[in-house]
């Protein structure tokens, strides 16, 4: 069990800098299903160990703590080139949500497995149909006695196939405007009638899938918030995860270059790739990009112990989409005549893994609202101009 | 470097904006840098304020202010575009005024960093101090040629330093001292005035959006011009990004390269914003009627005085021999 009434985690960073130094584990299998029960261990291990409740209340399992001290362990864990934990959905996304809306018996019920990481959660907003438009979504809950039976099917569900639960947006109420008739819903995967089909990513992993849900039951207790309150609460977690998003992002693209320039060091060495002015000067440049997102990030801690960052996480969102794009290309066009193989042809260069990188930076102006969305809500919400 | 305050930069930016807004309104800005080299009344009253003792040691009636306070007033220069020798008279004389007596504090400065280098409004300066091999003093008897420029808020000149003589007021290694420590705080203050024109810039093209009106609605409607827009504002904010970096930088040793290649980063990102600021403007934008265009020039120039050597590729290079 973790401690309570531990000191402040912005105190113990030498401690957990020499603990991560010695724990973490460096040969975890690249292939995700012998892969995933090793990122359950490292969860409960830091669990145990009494970092990973920094930020949860302590009556519920974690180390009480104040805003800031999860993004200090995500940085941590980045900047260690640590995995993040197996439960990470549920730790920034469906956790704080419980934290800040739930009920004492929903957190009670559900906070202490997750920290632990003895339940896996993932988040079933998107659907074939309504990605962007999220709140045209059609999935559905019925109301029943004691319940609701949700029936519809959601896709992209990130770690779905490892998910003991999944917060589903659905439908309950279609005689509502379109933003008023969404709840969240805390679905049982072991249900009867849930199912996940792995959809593999353009990267080659099965990261994703396609979730179905036929007629599975789903307890009053479940609801999080008020019936209704599914579209305000979808807002909040967005808005909510893109700060922490953006510190910790930040250090993984900087540990990204630091391999980055050590790989292109060796391409130079073994002559397949010149040390000429374009080079240097998209490495500066990226360099340069970082240090200002760094920056940014620094500026960004002081919002987060105030919690809300509102519209303006928008534009903390593109800024590291751009860094990490940048970046990440840049590890990949150094590969010259070897982009794009997953096998090396200079020993080390590692073609495989940048390339992998460089495909699934693309993604970042994809999911958690698309780059055109963000400009939308920047736009709209922050600077004011009209709506179309 | 400063013992001040968080908050003492916050305080400085209310103030300057208080005192600019007052003596160099952007209403009438183009009437305004047509009609005098300096903007007088600013310059007055930031003397009155103490700007431009700032930087100096409270031994020299200073408010030992440092990099922060510095970024702050100077985001409010650039903002306003108050025309002025601003960063030579308040970084370089700032920190002479700590060794060397140059005068009252309305006296204009101009700095030569080394031979040959263009100074703002050397022409008109009061006081023109130069960097030597082994010295920094001040020269009388210079002959300061003034450069025709598209700049409307800077006043460039060559100056030609034969038949000067030059009274050296700090020398040997405190000499190199304050040379770096001006070049470093320079670069603060000139980063500090891109960002300043650039939330500028933001801040018009979002009004103009929202006024102009084709096809019966505002422009600022049309989703092209909303996502022009907002990429400003992402742009923007990396602009102040990489300003609180150069701050953070100016107060370590050793980080000059750092710091230049970050300048050059932030004066590109500045020149994006201008420049789709005038994109939103349209033809308006471009009359020079419109003050649009002295924003985009000051840029373009600002842009300019970081072109010593190309310091993102020298800092790519360093990075790569490791
Ligand atoms: C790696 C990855 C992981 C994901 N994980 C999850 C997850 O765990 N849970 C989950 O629920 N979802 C997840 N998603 C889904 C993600 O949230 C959606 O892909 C995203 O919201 C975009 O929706 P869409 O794919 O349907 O694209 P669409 O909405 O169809 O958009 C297609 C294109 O049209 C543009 N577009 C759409 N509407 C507008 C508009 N009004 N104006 C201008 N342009 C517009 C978009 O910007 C985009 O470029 C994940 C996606 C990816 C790539």
């Amino acid at each position: 069990m973790a401690a309570t009434a531990v000191k402040p985690l912005a105190d113990r960073l030498d401690e957990l800098r020499d603990w991560l130094a010695r724990e973490t584990p460096r040969d975890l299998p690249y292939d995700l299903d012998a892969r995933f029960p090793r990122l359950v261990e490292w969860q409960r291990k830091l669990y145990d160990a009494g970092w990973l409740g920094y930020g949860w209340p302590a009556e519920f399992g974690g180390n009480g703590g104040g805003p800031t001290d999860k993004v200090i362990l995500s940085v941590e864990l980045a900047r260690a080139a640590a995995p993040v934990p197996a439960g990470t959905i549920g730790l920034e996304v469906i956790g704080p949500t419980l934290t800040r809306f739930g009920t004492d018996a929903q957190r009670r019920r559900f906070l202490p497995p997750m920290l632990r990481g003895d339940e896996i959660w993932s988040q079933g907003f998107s659907e074939p149909e309504a990605g962007s438009d999220l709140a045209s979504l059609r999935t559905r809950a019925e109301k029943v006695e004691g319940g609701y039976i949700v029936s519809g099917r959601k896709t992209w569900t990130s770690w779905g196939q490892f998910a003991r639960w999944c917060g589903v947006l659905a439908r309950t109420d279609p005689d509502v405007p379109k933003h008023k008739g969404i709840s969240l819903l805390m679905v049982d995967m072991e249900s009867e009638g849930a199912q996940t089909f792995p959809l593999v990513q353009m990267t080659g992993d099965a990261e994703f899938t396609e979730t179905l849900f036929e007629r599975v039951f789903v307890p009053d207790e479940n609801v999080v918030g008020q019936p209704g309150d599914g579209w305000n609460l979808a807002l909040d977690i967005l808005a909510h995860e893109r700060g922490p998003l953006v510190v910790r992002r930040q250090v993984e693209i900087a540990v990204g270059f630091e391999g980055i320039v050590e790989n292109a060091r060796r391409l130079v060495a073994a002559g397949v790739l010149a040390d000429d002015a374009r080079l240097r000067e998209r490495v500066g440049r990226a360099w340069a990009q970082l240090r200002m997102l760094e920056a940014y990030a620094a500026g960004l801690m002081g919002h987060l112990v105030h919690g809300d960052l509102g519209p303006e996480a928008s534009i903390g969102k593109r800024l590291v989409t751009e860094v990490e794009q940048a970046v990440f290309e840049l590890g990949f066009d150094i590969l010259g005549a070897s982009r794009g193989l997953a096998e090396d042809a200079v020993p080390g260069m590692n073609a495989d893994k940048w390339t992998r990188d460089y495909l699934y930076s693309r993604a970042a102006s994809i999911y958690g609202g698309a780059a055109e969305i963000q400009r939308g809500i920047i736009a709209q919400r922050v600077l004011g101009l009209p709506r179309a | 470097m400063s013992a001040a305050a968080p908050d003492y930069a916050q305080e400085i930016q209310r103030s300057a904006r208080e005192i600019l807004a007052r003596t160099a309104s952007t209403e009438g800005l183009l009437e305004r840098l047509r009609a005098e080299d300096v903007s007088r009344g600013a310059w007055d009253a930031a003397a009155q304020a103490g700007w431009f003792r700032l930087l100096s040691g409270e031994a020299a009636g200073g408010l030992g202010a440092g990099p922060a306070e510095l970024a702050a007033l100077f985001r409010e220069i650039g903002r306003h575009l108050a025309a002025g020798p601003w960063v030579d008279t308040v970084v370089a004389a700032g920190l002479l005024r700590d060794h060397a007596d140059l005068g009252p504090d309305t006296a204009l400065i101009g700095y030569l960093p080394e031979p040959g280098a263009v100074v703002e409004f050397a022409a008109v300066a009061d006081v023109l101090v130069v960097r030597g091999p082994d010295s920094i003093g001040l020269a009388r008897g210079a002959l300061a040629m003034p450069l025709k420029s598209f700049d409307l808020a800077g006043r460039p000149a060559q100056v030609d330093l034969t038949g000067a003589t030059v009274e050296a007021v700090v020398e040997g290694a405190e000499a190199e001292r304050v040379a770096v420590a001006i070049a470093r705080l320079a670069r603060v203050a000139r980063s500090g005035e891109l960002a300043g024109l650039a939330a500028a810039a933001l801040d018009m093209s979002v009004r103009y959006a929202g006024e102009r009106v084709q096809f019966d609605r505002p422009i600022g409607a049309f989703q092209a011009v909303q996502h022009r827009i907002a990429e400003m504002a992402v742009t923007r904010t990396a602009v102040d990004s990489a300003l609180a970096a150069i701050v953070t930088l100016a107060a370590s040793e050793g980080t000059d390269a750092e710091q230049a290649a970050l300048y050059e980063y932030a004066a590109g990102e500045a020149r994006t914003v201008v420049l789709s600021a005038l994109q939103v403007h349209g033809g308006i934008g471009f009359s020079a009627e419109h003050p649009l265009h002295a924003y985009i020039k000051r840029v373009l120039r600002l842009q300019a005085v970081a072109g010593e050597g190309e310091p993102l590729l020298d800092l790519g290079g360093r990075l790569l021999a490791g």
